[in-house]
């Protein structure tokens, strides 16, 4: 049985919408190549292997690859495979071409002169830089294109978000008694915690960060920025996570030669999603004085419940996958995974994907834990654990989602599956050398954020091996993350020569439980919706009333710092630090400390 | 030796298709068809059971051997 | 296996299992460090390790090209 191969693909059906995908893929992988060679930089630099850029330039390469990562990769990828998923599942052209233009141009114009922004940094003569970190929060201080940059291209995102509903609600009225297909049901709640999360950053940037960065107001106060930031950057890195969930869930089980195993179970997964990715940002603030222990609490406790959606999905994706297997002749308890086309990128690069995403639920649930995550808060640890996550989880199923949709896109075979295989493969084998060795390092309390993290006087001591060894793992699981993503881009480029063909469509099959089994209310997003902004209102309204109450809206005074950290007189920034950001930073200054 | 015997099986279904040697580009072919009521997630049960255990392991070491075993850092 | 050419244990699939299997191997000398503070040397951890592992996958592939063979 041929599932749907030879029918029209995507890009025969839907030319206008299937352009706006491929040039949101453009720009994603741009951001990807030049996000990946400042990912190189920092590994070779930070482990002394190979130093050619001076320390003091660190920080700009380093928010270069975060933004361009985590913002503009991501997020790009996002809006190209959530327009394919909206069109394909509703099975409809867009309402207004004009509009779908409009948001993706608005989107590469901020993340262009945001970029720049960021870039300029290398070019001291400009006097221009946003060395901020992609955790952009007070008292760093950006230039405002930076912050104008973001702003433009949040809207451009919300403005995506609205194109949707309004496909949805142009689909409802034709099909008043169908249940919304899992594909669109993935994109509307996803874009629903969207909507909710970037409410904190949007306050942040304008009431804030931007006013504050023109001069038109003197300071700001540095918690409440941070969490405001936070309120966003937790539920920021499920809507990362939601294209490889919606890949997982309704294209993975297809290349495996199954069928989804329960459709209700997905859509209880994603308005769990909805209703917990915002009310839990606070965990990332465990180690912040000025916000009460037991709203830390309650932050920890969303936290554990929402591993219940990602657990569920575990279930879910795999039961799918092994259906496949024995669909495929495949046996016993663990002999059908030989039965499974380890061959194809595509598959074997999302199994690999989710395969490090079981690791770094490990490491979340540790970052999670209120007093456990003393242990790991601010070491190399944590960007070990993000790097399993949205550096692999995430970003190797976007790539082995491209190597699925490639076809379907251009009429165009990939350039060479071998070389997609060896590509996904060299990715999961360098992120176990880069991600093991930042675990370890971080559980030896060395710091994140560091172009040298090497102190006179002070060594620190290793369990079993040695520092120097942990270095040289981190940066050869580097620079084999940096060959992988040579060997995407230019697999991709490749194929951009092949010639057209026609008969590559491939169809998606439907669950083996429809969401018939499930009840409508499912589908309810008014409800959905107004219960996540209740949750939200609970976890968030007393927090910021305290922070607020405390030190004021503008803060009690101090410094701006624009990173622009001349050669010797890190020292005497580092005082100034210390001395009058104070309270806010004092786990900082906690580090510091220990380095003198 | 594996890659030419690959390249064979693609030649005799799918070799004509692609340009470079390769798999072919869909391998979603069945045998059977599983219906929901025919099919018992059971490997699925086994694989979660294996990552529980390495879970609860892991963690158990870093509470108590990580967390608890460690002293105090007095800063200052 | 079966008769379908699609379903034989590829190159590709004894890849992807040769390189999980690799991860796993390394993965154990931080285990064995870490939990039970046994401090194995890299020098001869990785080679020996390595060895093994390039022993393996020669010896999958001399079992699986006599059962083809037979079979």
């Amino acid at each position: 049985m041929s599932t749907g191969s030879g029918a029209a693909t995507f890009v025969d059906r839907y030319p206008e919408e299937a352009s706006i995908v491929r040039q949101a893929f453009f720009v994603a992988f741009v951001a990807f190549g030049l996000g990946a060679l400042f990912g190189v930089i920092q590994a070779l630099h930070r482990t002394d292997i190979l130093r050619f850029i001076p320390s003091t330039d660190y920080y700009t390469v380093l928010t270069a690859h975060g933004v361009l990562l985590v913002i503009v990769f991501t997020i790009f990828f996002l809006v190209g495979l959530f327009q394919w998923a909206i069109t394909r599942s509703f099975d409809r052209p867009v309402e207004d071409i004009r509009i779908t233009k409009a948001w993706l141009a608005l989107m590469s114009v901020g993340s262009v002169v945001t970029g720049v922004t960021i870039l300029l940094g290398f070019v001291d003569e400009v006097g221009i830089s946003a060395d901020v970190l992609f955790t952009f929060y007070a008292p760093l201080q950006a230039h405002p294109l930076f912050y104008a940059g973001l702003a433009v291209f949040l809207v451009g995102t919300w403005i995506a978000g609205a194109d949707w509903f309004r496909s949805w609600l142009a689909w409802n009225a034709e099909h008043p008694d169908d249940r919304i297909p899992l594909q669109a049901f993935v994109v509307l709640t996803t874009m629903l915690m969207w909507y909710i999360a970037t409410i904190g950053v949007a306050v942040a940037v304008l009431f804030f960060l931007l006013p504050w960065s023109l001069g038109l107001i003197e300071t700001v106060n540095p918690l409440l920025t941070r969490t405001l930031f936070w309120f966003f950057g937790h539920p920021v890195v499920y809507f990362w996570l939601m294209p490889a969930y919606l890949l997982w869930y309704t294209v993975l089980p297809k290349i495996a030669g199954g069928r989804l195993f329960s459709d209700p179970l997905a859509r209880v997964v994603f308005v769990l999603f909805l209703l917990l990715s915002t009310p839990v940002g606070i965990h990332h603030q465990y180690l912040d004085p000025g916000i009460a222990e037991s709203f830390k609490f309650i932050a920890m406790t969303n936290t554990m419940f929402l591993l219940l959606p990602s657990l569920l999905t575990a279930f879910t994706v795999v039961a799918s996958v092994e259906h496949g297997a024995r669909q495929r002749g495949g046996t016993g308890l663990f002999g059908w995974l030989r039965a499974l086309p380890w061959r194809d990128p595509a598959f074997t690069g999302m199994m690999l994907a989710g395969l490090m995403f079981a690791a770094g639920g490990f490491s979340g649930m540790i970052n999670a834990g209120m007093n456990i995550n003393y242990l790991v808060h601010n070491t190399l640890w944590v960007p070990g654990h993000f790097h399993l996550t949205v550096g692999t989880a995430v970003a190797l199923t976007m790539m082995a989602g491209t190597y699925w949709l490639w076809p379907q896109l251009t009429n165009r075979r990939l350039y060479s599956r071998p070389i997609g295989l060896l590509q996904v493969v060299v990715w999961f084998g360098g992120m176990a050398l880069m991600s093991n060795a930042m675990h370890v390092s971080g559980l030896y309390g060395i710091p994140r954020r560091t172009a040298e993290p090497q102190y006179q006087g002070f060594d620190f001591s290793t369990a079993f091996g040695s520092v120097a060894e942990l270095n040289v793992q981190l940066a050869i699981g580097g620079t084999l993350l940096f060959v992988s993503a040579l060997l995407f881009l230019a697999n991709l480029a490749f194929s951009w020569g092949n010639p057209t063909t026609s008969g590559l469509g491939q169809t998606l099959p439907p669950a083996l439980s429809g969401p018939d089994d499930s009840p409508r209310v499912l589908d309810n997003m008014r409800l959905w919706a107004a219960i996540a902004l209740v949750l939200v209102a609970l976890a968030y309204a007393l927090p910021l009333g305290a922070i607020v109450a405390d030190s004021g809206l503008f803060g009690p005074g101090g410094d701006a710092y624009p990173v622009t950290v001349v050669l010797n007189s890190v020292a005497v920034t580092a005082e100034r630090l210390t001395a009058s950001v104070g309270a806010t930073l004092a786990d900082v200054g906690g580090v510091l400390e220990v380095i003198r | 030796m594996n890659e030419g015997m690959v390249s064979a099986d693609d030649g005799a279904t799918h070799g004509d298709l692609e340009r470079s040697v390769s798999a072919p580009p869909d391998q979603a072919d069945v045998d059977r068809t599983l219906s929901h009521e025919e099919f018992d997630p059971k490997g699925t049960l086994a694989l979660i059971l294996v990552y529980f255990a390495i879970l609860v392991g892991m963690w158990v070491f870093m509470y108590f051997v990580e967390f608890l075993g460690n002293g105090l850092t007095v800063v200052g | 296996m079966t008769g379908n050419p699609l379903r034989i244990e590829t190159s590709g699939g004894v890849l992807v299992g040769f390189v999980v299997l690799a991860v796993v191997v390394f993965e154990l000398r931080t285990v064995l460090g870490m939990l039970f503070g046994i401090d194995v040397s890299g020098v001869v951890y990785f080679p020996v390790a390595l060895a093994v592992l390039v022993g393996l996958l020669v010896a999958e592939n001399a079992l699986r090209s006599v059962g083809s063979k037979e079979g």
